[in-house]
């Protein structure tokens, strides 16, 4: 019975497998995007898709968080830091045909900051623009002529001209928004290199080159992102070349693709890190001398090894390296029980002590194994004689938990979004953070840090951030309120025949100069 | 049979509405708040206030189950918190997706689970029997994942005849309609498509057509066996008629009741999206649509899943029992 079935399926199927013409590349991925409107979305799928086919006023460099011109070709600022004024490139047109002026961009942003604008009510919210304070920090958005776009400052802020190179900042067509309403998010229609073609959900999301482009033309006719949840089958699609780029690679495959000559690896140290914080507002955590001796009784780099597979670094400061005004003269903490033990005994606790280690109930970007992980710190900590039970809760539970400080100890982490290390260290260690429900779950309140912390917010000169930044972490490496454990790295893997595709610190997946040389 | 079927339909009424409730119910009791979850490491008082008040979830629960409720009533299942889409679409293009593979899997399994169970039946205690046999318990005992992956490794690896993912190859394109891509195709004419298509949906449904088939095989068998030792199938032998007169128009009919109960509850469990067999093929069906949904506390895409799923599992027995009454009168017990 199947065997009749099967020589009609073959014969059907050789029927089907004619060369295709079209230069494609099929990009493999763990799940879909959730949706293509870049004001709404929060997770990389639909953003490593909007990368793709939007643009913003500023762009990163294409290898660094450094910024440089995109749909304004320049800018001035006013001497009072208040009045960013961004000069538009001309003959931008979006994918549906209409035209990209000053006026377009008043929309795409001020449909997030206006509460009186017409699109302004989504269910949700526009999270990103909130979660980057963008309310705070601007006072009035104008379009005084078509090629002049203005934004309004309430005060100095440096950060905020990265935060304008991220997807939610892109420009979206007005024209497509008003048409779609809420429908807009899986009909995009931006001004980047490839425009929209189609997407069936859980399947594919197929683009297709934007031949109106006005920079240099993407070399790919189709971009394909195609989810396949199984990261066995991902790889092995990848193999056999059904699928030509690949990322997040399962540490598993990693030395086979290096072994594999048809296959290149990517690798890059990622954004973000995982820590364990300690609560300061409880004993014996406010005591330094205990923070410190915990610091010195993890073992990151077995960690890194057995863990990650040696695809992570082992932190020393709260940003990760990839981060301009990274300290790399902070030495760190080294692993030295022995110290850790005669700190611990400084302190007043010759026999250690008993308390709690949180640890997150599910894989992270900066954390694929917590459950592990907290049994690996649990072993190092019990050599020194502080004695931690794990305890875990459902995710939910967990972060409400730890955000209004009933852990001891804790695990978790933090992807960095906009590049600046203002979105680390500001986020995560000032003392403003570490208001219940806080972000900063160390409740690490240091006055001076904070000076440090708003100074570098505040300037525009960019050397001087950088200083005051390496100054931060020599505070916070002085103060240990957390054991800075990994830099996860971020990872991707294509045919040999695929050139031009780069790893963005920021995660963000541009294809516009991926070709194929055969 | 009219006011049987019509009875049995009527008593549906109550059944999903205690379904809905209860779903209703269990995804309020969860613990973990949705909005904590949805914003993770970026959660802050303000967004988490705004988004329980988007979602509803400040209300409290009469006025949260009114407002479930009315929107079921008129047909709107509201939006998904996860994708922003109607919950309705959600479905309306997944459902295919599984209701094809499900098709095709239960189309193998009844074919070969038949036919090896008649077979196996007719030589009891043969090589035949014995080879059946093993073959259905190894094939019941076999947990799908492994089975996936080994049908991969032989089929798709080894031997590369069939692609290991997804529902069509990444250079075909038509316009989906109804999104069951067979019809589709066939509507269009594009029997390129419908070729790719097929070539895509025989892995997939072979792996989950298995225990299927293997429970067919062994339930068809036992059964057969009962009913060949009754007296009339004596009688049937007495009068001379030819084996395959006996076994299959005598047998086989009474033999296939229970066989059918079987194929009924597979039939809906196989519906309920087979989340292992989607999530390794790519599948883009419900089961794996409902699973990251549970994932992300994405409760109004839960209970519009879990009420069509449940709407669904009750169809597919009211249907077992429709066939029970017809092919067995004395089940039609609202008959004096």
């Amino acid at each position: 019975m199947i065997i009749p079935f099967l020589l009609i399926l073959l014969t059907l199927a050789a029927c089907g497998s004619e060369k295709q013409q079209l230069t494609t590349l099929v990009f493999g991925r763990g799940s879909d995007s959730v949706g293509l409107d870049p004001g709404l979305e929060t997770d990389g799928e639909s953003f490593k898709v909007c990368d793709n086919i939007y643009e913003t006023l500023v762009a990163y460099h294409s290898e660094s968080t450094a910024i440089l011109p995109q749909l304004a070709h320049s800018w001035d600022v006013s001497a009072d830091q208040l009045t960013w004024t961004f000069h538009l490139r001309r003959g931008v047109h979006f994918h549906d045909g209409t035209v990209f002026n000053a006026e377009a961009m008043l929309f795409s942003l001020g449909r997030q900051f206006y509460k009186d604008h017409p699109h302004h009510k989504v269910e949700g919210g526009y999270r990103y623009w909130k979660d980057m304070g963008m309310d705070d920090i601007l006072a009035e958005l104008a379009a005084p002529d078509d090629s002049t776009f203005v934004i309004r400052l309430k005060k100095p802020n440096a950060p905020f001209l990265s935060n304008l190179a991220m997807n939610f900042c892109a420009a979206v067509s007005p024209t497509a928004i008003k048409k779609y309403g809420r429908d807009y998010f899986k009909n995009p229609v931006g001004t980047g290199p490839f425009r929209f073609i189609e997407w069936r959900k859980d399947e594919r999301i197929v683009l297709a080159r934007n031949d109106n482009y006005w920079g240099p033309k993407a070399k790919l006719d189709r971009l394909i992102f195609k989810p396949i949840q199984e990261a066995a089958i991902r790889f092995l699609e990848l193999s056999q070349g059904t699928v030509q780029g690949l990322d997040n690679l399962n540490p598993e495959y990693i030395d086979e693709i290096r072994d594999n000559p048809e296959l290149q690896l990517l690798t890059q140290p990622g954004m973000n890190v995982g820590y364990l914080a300690m609560n300061m507002d409880k004993a014996p955590f406010d005591d330094l001398r205990v923070r410190r001796a915990i610091n010195h009784a993890v073992n990151k780099q077995a960690l890194v090894d057995n863990f990650y597979q040696g695809l992570a670094l082992a932190a020393k400061n709260p940003i990760p390296p990839t981060l301009w005004g990274y300290n790399d003269k902070i030495t760190g903490y080294a692993y030295d029980p022995n110290k850790a033990r005669a700190l611990l005994a400084e302190a007043g606790f010759p026999d250690g002590f008993e308390t709690e280690l949180w640890a997150m109930p599910v894989p992270r970007p900066y954390m694929p194994q917590p459950d592990k992980i907290a049994q690996a710190v649990q072993a190092d900590l019990a050599k020194i004689g502080v004695r931690a039970r794990i305890v875990q809760w459902e995710w939910g539970t967990y972060l409400d938990k730890v955000s209004n400080g009933e852990h001891p100890m804790a695990l978790l982490g933090w992807t960095g979004d906009n590049g600046d290390p203002d979105n680390f260290l500001y986020v995560l260690l000032d003392k403003a953070a570490a208001v219940k429900p806080a972000q900063n779950i160390a409740f690490y309140k240091s006055e001076e840090l904070h000076k440090v912390l708003v100074a570098a917010r505040i300037s525009a000169d960019r050397d001087q951030r950088s200083k005051l930044y390496q100054q931060a972490q020599e505070i916070i490496f002085h103060d240990a309120p957390w054991v800075p454990l990994v830099h996860a790295t971020q990872t991707a893997a294509f045919h040999r025949g695929v050139s031009g595709f780069k790893l963005h610190p920021t995660g963000s997946k541009w294809f516009h100069s991926t070709a194929f040389t055969p | 049979m009219y006011r049987f079927v019509l009875n049995r339909f009527i008593s549906l009424v109550p059944t999903l509405l205690g379904i809905s409730f209860l779903v209703f119910l269990m995804l309020y009791l969860v613990p973990g708040d949705p909005a904590q979850v949805m914003l993770g490491e970026r959660a802050n008082a303000e967004s988490l206030a705004e988004l329980r008040a988007t979602m509803g979830l400040d209300q409290p629960f009469h006025v949260q189950f009114y407002r479930f409720f009315t929107g079921l009533l008129s047909g709107d299942l509201g939006r998904s918190i996860r994708t922003h889409e109607k919950i309705t679409t959600e479905i309306l293009q997944r459902f295919p997706a599984t209701f094809e593979l499900t098709m095709a899997s239960m189309l193998m399994a009844m074919t070969v689970g038949i036919s090896a169970g008649i077979w196996a039946a007719v030589r009891r205690g043969k090589i035949a029997d014995l080879l059946s046999m093993v073959l259905a318990t190894a094939g019941i005992s076999m947990p799908v994942f492994w089975l996936a992956l080994m049908l991969i490794l032989l089929l798709g690896v080894f031997l590369p005849l069939f692609p290991v993912s997804g529902r069509l190859s990444t250079h075909i394109y038509f316009e989906p309609i109804t999104y069951f891509y067979t019809l589709d195709a066939l509507l269009q004419s594009d029997f390129e498509a419908f070729g790719d298509i097929l070539w895509h949906l025989f892995l997939p449904a072979l792996t989950l057509g298995t225990i299927p088939m293997a429970v067919i095989a062994r339930m068809t068998r036992a059964s057969l066996l009962e009913v060949l030792g009754e007296d009339y199938i004596r009688t049937a032998w007495a009068k001379g008629l030819s084996q395959r007169m006996v076994v299959l128009r005598h047998a086989v009919k009474n033999a296939f009741i229970p066989t059918l109960t079987v194929i009924a509850l597979e039939f809906g469990y196989l519906l309920g999206g087979a989340i292992i067999t989607e999530t390794i093929f790519a599948w883009p069906g419900v089961g794996r649509w409902l699973f990251l949904a549970v994932q992300a506390r994405d409760f109004r895409a839960v209970q519009g899943g879990v009420l069509l799923l449940a709407t669904v599992f009750v169809l597919a027995n009211l249907l077992a029992d429709v066939l029970y009454a017809w092919l067995d009168p004395r089940i039609r017990y609202d008959k004096k």
